[in-house]
């Protein structure tokens, strides 16, 4: 690195003077985090005025959240992507990730059985919703780089990157986030399709995680029993049914337009999570199946514009990163939705931008925030350039 | 440009299949939105309305609303029996902590009088939501259990309880309801259906933990309060016969004693009962009366309409209305002689007076209530017509009155009856018949001949006031003529006038009657030494409006008759039955003085005072041994005399000791004034000396001295200046109540 002059306006052109971002993602984005505030109003108030007294707990909390998060996201936005792909910013971030994460497994606040929280001062913090945003760009930086060892069917990239998962799954294992590890899980499999490792490679870890889950299954039925119940909740209504069973009440009873806003019935005391694990059956419940098609298409919207921005990137790094943020968001959101409906087994999985919860909008929004940096740097957005792009040059140069 | 080169020389290290492969993966994602689309299709149209209706099962509440069970009101609307609101004490178990549970349990079971051992158990039971620990508790109980604070795990709720304005009073009749107040004796069982009324609902929606929700919809059902039930029993008069069971009860250490008192004009039950020497069935106590299952059971035993007897000599009313109506015998030209027995187709049956009545008309017969005579009318008129009279008065089949458990009594088929069952039922004998049924034929024979169906309950009137039923005097069959009905009033009339049924005369008024003792029957035949004594009376005689029966069963006296057992009874029941209806007396009472009734026994000692047109009122059979007032006093027709006897047990309660009272200072107070305080005290004033006015100056028993009740005080008179040296006036009193005439009798017997 040779030497450089940092200004004030070295920094101002460097960050302000890249390229606009791409305002219908973003839009997209956005629509969906009001349509989330609304809702987790509407599920919440409820359930919080008879438990704090106060109807606006959730919601206050949330829209801090979301406040800091598109705070976030803007200023992350305007950060070059390039920068996450240095190994000394990624290793950090995977360290201090790791770190956080054993922190609230061993000495977090447990909630529910589970020890998955850190509190820093009167904030409560979820470290492992971070584990998805750092495993992305991790692997992401590391496929860039050794590209070529991939390629040549050397086994230690291999290794490695299982290294780097099995960090996370082990931690997160500790946590007992089952629904964590499968998204963590898809993701570690896509990258490493993405990624071009072969597909022996693909097919053997893929064994070794059937063979994993069969284990785990073999060596505590009773989660196979739960894994299952969702195929026939009526068998146990009172206990491993329960949640789904309320869950598809509250769609059932939706409709084609929904009760309309507010008029859950399920929100009150019936649906538990209704705000967060299961807040699309509330959805489905005011709004109907035009919500929720209207909801769905955002999301492939969504999807569909981070797959833009992914293939339209010219860089690997950049590709991989907005790619895979993307792919994050939608399978998180449809492992959502179809759990409520009852299509996949019932585990905890909270539906990106809307549910409660704000650990998980904050990192969402942050991730998003990177693909529109990436969105930024598209040469097409670039069609007015700026005198001082010159000046970019040479810490481009390194 | 150089730059620009650089970057894309890194971006052809991007292999275009990266793109394919992100592409590939997105259509994966998307592909799966379609599925969900599809499940959601099938669980938002394919299977709504199957959720919807779970769904809506869950989101409402179905409440009963309960119904008020409709009021019993006597004749004049008196309350007897309401629904009123109480309290239920329930847990909740889960909610009741471990450290709390002792505490809980151990307060419940004072405040409830529980065993602690079962509510600790309770407190417990993890598996049950909710548990009944106690129902109907009152108001104050609750407020006690609030007061303690024993947290979310101990809740009340209103629940209904039913009251009867006076427990005792009506009750076998009334009956009672479950906890639950559903009928279940008397009418409140017969009438349930009038009384439960239709309970209603109330569907609200709720939220999961129960609480309806503030704009939620509600569907309301309103419960339909129960009819309220008006008797023909008017309970003041009921009061009176049911003292006056108790007492001959009491009087007569009888085993029990039933009574019913009819208007014989409609067939109205004005006062039924049957009291027990056990005790009375007190319905705000079932609860606690529940634990003796059996005694409830014969307490609440309505044995008026219940328990056919064998009446005895009442029953000569119908052989006679039977032979007058038939004209089998003439009342003026019958005859017949009475030697003590008479022989029926080789039978000897006996008259009660085994010495005979001697020749006697048909009134004298009667009077004298005497078994030959009516043996030989019932062989006259026949089996065929006397069965033809007994079945239009209504023996053998219950009469319809609408209580429950009525009996027919046993009328033995006429095929079966030879010359001597004949000559018996003549008398009474050989056929059983419940009191009802008595009452009931009584009724017909003195009102003019006509059968009433006798009933208790007037009106049935709904919530919205529709009267539902409304019943009226329902004439079954003239039995017999008005001209035959008003000879046997006449007898009758006779026969408390001037022969067995005296003590059923009441002053002022013209009371007809008959008396009858009857042998009780067990396994072995004829109970020796059971009897029933029976009188049934009738008033105004002229123009009868009430019936009065009363039956001692079982009375444990020296001479058992219906004359001296039941009749005084009667006679005090139907004289307050006919002072509440304002039958005014026709003529004014008279004064009579007072007779010595010391050394009778309390019957005979009753039996003359009632010649005087006094009341005898005592505690124990027994020999008299003082009475108040003294012998000689004047006092009006109807005063009670009290009648102390040796086993009366004193007020003040010493081993035996007798009351005694102290003797106050009389001096200076007048005569009249001297004998008010004396009286008042128990004690008799005898002028000593010469009365010539002036006030008392001296007396025989000193001042604060204790003597026993009755004790005589003899008292100076004349001027209390002894200066003056004036001696009295000789001028003896006439005044009769100043100086009674004192029989040494009166004076007392301290000892027992």
């Amino acid at each position: 690195m040779g030497k450089m002059k940092i200004s004030l306006r070295y920094l101002k052109e460097r960050f302000l003077g890249q390229g606009r971002m791409d305002f219908l993602f973003f839009g997209a984005i956005m629509l969906l985090c009001v349509f989330g505030l609304v809702m987790v109003l509407s599920a919440s108030y409820y359930t919080c005025y008879k438990n704090y007294g106060d109807g606006f707990h959730d919601f206050t909390r949330q829209a801090v959240c979301f406040v800091l998060g598109l705070v976030g996201m803007i200023v992350v936005s305007y950060v070059p992507y390039q920068l996450y792909r240095k190994p000394i910013v990624c290793g950090s971030i995977y360290a201090v990730t790791l770190g956080a994460m054993l922190i609230a497994a061993f000495f977090g606040t447990e909630v529910y059985g589970a020890s998955r929280w850190i509190q820093i001062g009167g904030i409560t913090v979820q470290p492992s919703e971070l584990a998805k945003f750092v495993l992305v760009i991790v692997m992401a930086a590391y496929i860039t780089k050794n590209a070529k060892k991939i390629s040549r069917l050397k086994i230690v990239p291999l290794i490695i990157v299982s290294i780097l998962f099995g960090l996370f799954a082990l931690t997160i294992l500790k946590q007992k986030n089952l629904s964590m590890i499968i998204i963590l899980g898809a993701v570690f499999i896509i990258m490493l399709i993405w990624g071009q490792f072969k597909w022996w490679n693909i097919g053997m870890v893929l064994l070794l995680a059937i063979a994993a889950v069969t284990l785990a299954l073999w060596m505590e039925p009773y989660r196979m029993e739960r894994m299952l119940s969702f195929s026939n909740p009526w068998a146990d209504p009172s206990d491993t049914g329960y949640q789904l069973i309320q869950s598809l009440f509250a769609i059932g009873s939706g409709g084609l337009f929904g009760k309309g806003l507010n008029f859950s019935r399920q929100k009150l005391l019936y649906l538990t999570f209704g705000e967060n694990d299961f807040i699309f059956a509330i959805i489905a419940e005011e709004l109907g199946f035009v919500g929720c098609l209207f909801l769905i298409a955002l999301y492939a919207f969504v999807i569909y514009r981070g797959i833009l921005i992914a293939i339209r990137c010219k860089e690997k790094f950049g590709t991989l990163v907005a790619g895979g943020f993307s792919i994050i968001v939608g399978l998180q959101a449809f492992v959502h939705m179809l759990i409520t409906v009852g299509a996949l087994p019932t585990t905890g999985q909270t539906l990106p931008f809307i549910s409660a919860g704000g650990t998980s909008l904050v990192i969402f929004m942050v991730m998003m925030g990177v693909v529109l940096n990436i969105s930024r740097q598209d040469e097409r957005f670039k069609k007015v350039r700026t005198k001082v792009e010159s000046k970019i040059v040479p810490l481009e140069r390194k | 440009m150089k730059p620009s080169r650089k970057v894309k020389k890194r971006d052809r290290k991007k292999p275009v299949s990266i793109n394919k492969r992100i592409l590939a993966t997105g259509a994966v994602v998307l592909l799966s939105a379609v599925w969900l689309i599809v499940k959601l299709i099938g669980v938002q149209f394919v299977q709504a309305e199957e959720l919807q209706q779970k769904a809506l099962s869950q989101w409402m509440r179905d409440t009963a609303l309960t119904a008020s069970r409709g009021e019993i009101v006597d004749s004049n609307g008196i309350t007897l029996a309401q629904s009123g609101t109480a309290y239920k004490v329930l847990l909740w178990p889960q909610n009741i902590s471990e450290g709390e549970r002792e505490r809980i349990s151990s307060e419940l079971s004072r405040i409830f009088n529980l065993d602690y051992d079962s509510v600790y158990e309770k407190t417990g039971d993890k598996t049950k939501r909710e548990i009944v620990l106690k129902r109907q508790v009152s108001r104050e109980q609750v407020d006690e259990v609030a007061s303690l604070k024993l947290g979310n795990g101990v809740a009340t709720a209103v629940d209904t309880k039913r009251y009867y304005s006076y427990g005792t009073l009506l009750s076998q009749v009334l009956g009672y309801t479950t906890i639950d107040s559903v009928g279940q004796s008397g009418l409140e069982l017969s009438l349930d259906k009038y009384l439960s009324g239709q309970d209603g609902r109330m569907i609200t929606e709720t939220d999961n933990a129960g609480q309806s929700l503030v704009n939620g919809v509600q569907e309301y059902i309103e419960p339909i309060d129960g009819c309220d039930v008006k008797l023909t029993v008017d309970s003041s008069v009921q009061t009176v016969l049911e003292r006056a069971l108790r007492e001959a009860i009491v009087v007569n250490n009888a085993n029990n004693a039933q009574g019913i008192i009819m208007d014989c004009t409609t067939g109205a039950i004005v006062a039924i009962s049957t009291q027990y020497s056990e005790g009375e069935l007190d319905l705000n106590n079932i609860a606690e009366m529940r634990s003796n299952v059996e005694l409830l059971t014969k307490l609440s035993r309505n044995r008026v309409v219940a328990d056919s007897y064998e009446p005895g000599s009442t029953f000569k009313i119908i052989t006679l209305s039977a032979a007058l109506d038939s004209n089998a015998v003439n009342k003026d030209s019958y005859s017949c002689t009475c030697g003590g027995a008479s022989l029926v187709s080789g039978q000897r049956i006996r008259c009660w007076r085994t010495t005979g009545h001697g020749t006697q008309n048909l009134t004298q017969s009667t009077e004298n209530s005497c078994n030959c005579a009516y043996m030989d009318i019932a062989l006259r008129l026949g089996t065929e017509k006397l069965y033809d009279y007994i079945y239009a008065f209504g023996f053998g089949q219950t009469t319809e009155s609408g209580m429950l458990g009525e009996s027919g009594g046993i009328v033995t088929h006429e095929k079966y009856i030879l010359d001597y069952d004949l000559a018996r039922i003549g008398f009474g004998q050989s056929i059983a018949v419940t009191p009802i049924q008595l009452a009931t034929a009584v009724s017909a024979a003195v009102n003019g001949g006509i059968l009433y169906k006798p009933y208790i309950v007037d009106e049935i009137i709904a919530d919205d006031g529709t009267v539902l039923v409304d019943n009226e005097a329902t004439m079954v069959r003239r039995v017999i003529s008005d001209e035959a009905s008003a000879n046997v009033r006449e007898i009758l009339t006779s026969v408390v006038d001037n022969g067995s049924g005296r003590n059923a005369q009441i002053a002022g008024y013209k009371v007809g009657g008959k008396t009858g003792t009857a042998q009780k029957y067990d396994e072995n035949g004829v109970a020796e030494g059971k009897l029933i004594a029976s009188f049934v009376g009738f008033a105004p005689a002229d123009d009868p409006k009430y019936v009065v029966l009363i039956l001692v069963d079982e009375p444990q006296v020296g001479s058992i008759f219906g004359s001296t057992v039941a009749a005084p009874f009667v006679r005090e029941v139907m004289e307050e039955t006919l002072r509440h209806f304002d039958y005014l007396p026709s003529w004014m009472e008279e004064t009579v003085t007072v007779p010595n009734v010391v050394g009778m026994t309390t019957a005979e000692a009753e039996a003359k005072l009632l010649e005087f047109g006094l009341e005898a009122v005592f505690q124990d059979e027994d020999v008299v041994t003082r009475q108040v007032p003294a012998a000689g006093d004047v006092v009006n027709t109807g005063t009670q005399v009290l009648l102390y006897t040796a086993s009366t047990v004193y007020i003040s309660d010493g081993d035996g000791e007798t009351v005694t009272v102290v003797v106050p200072d009389l001096s200076g107070l007048t005569r009249l004034q001297a004998y008010d305080m004396l009286r008042a005290m128990g004690l008799i004033l005898e002028v000593q000396g010469i009365y010539a006015g002036g006030v008392a100056i001296s007396q025989s028993i000193e001042a604060g001295t204790e003597v026993p009740y009755g004790t005589t005080v003899g008292v100076s008179f004349g001027t209390p200046l002894p200066t003056d040296g004036a001696e009295p006036n000789p001028t003896p009193t006439s005044t009769p109540e100043a100086t009674p005439a004192l029989p040494p009798e009166t004076s007392p017997t301290p000892d027992d």
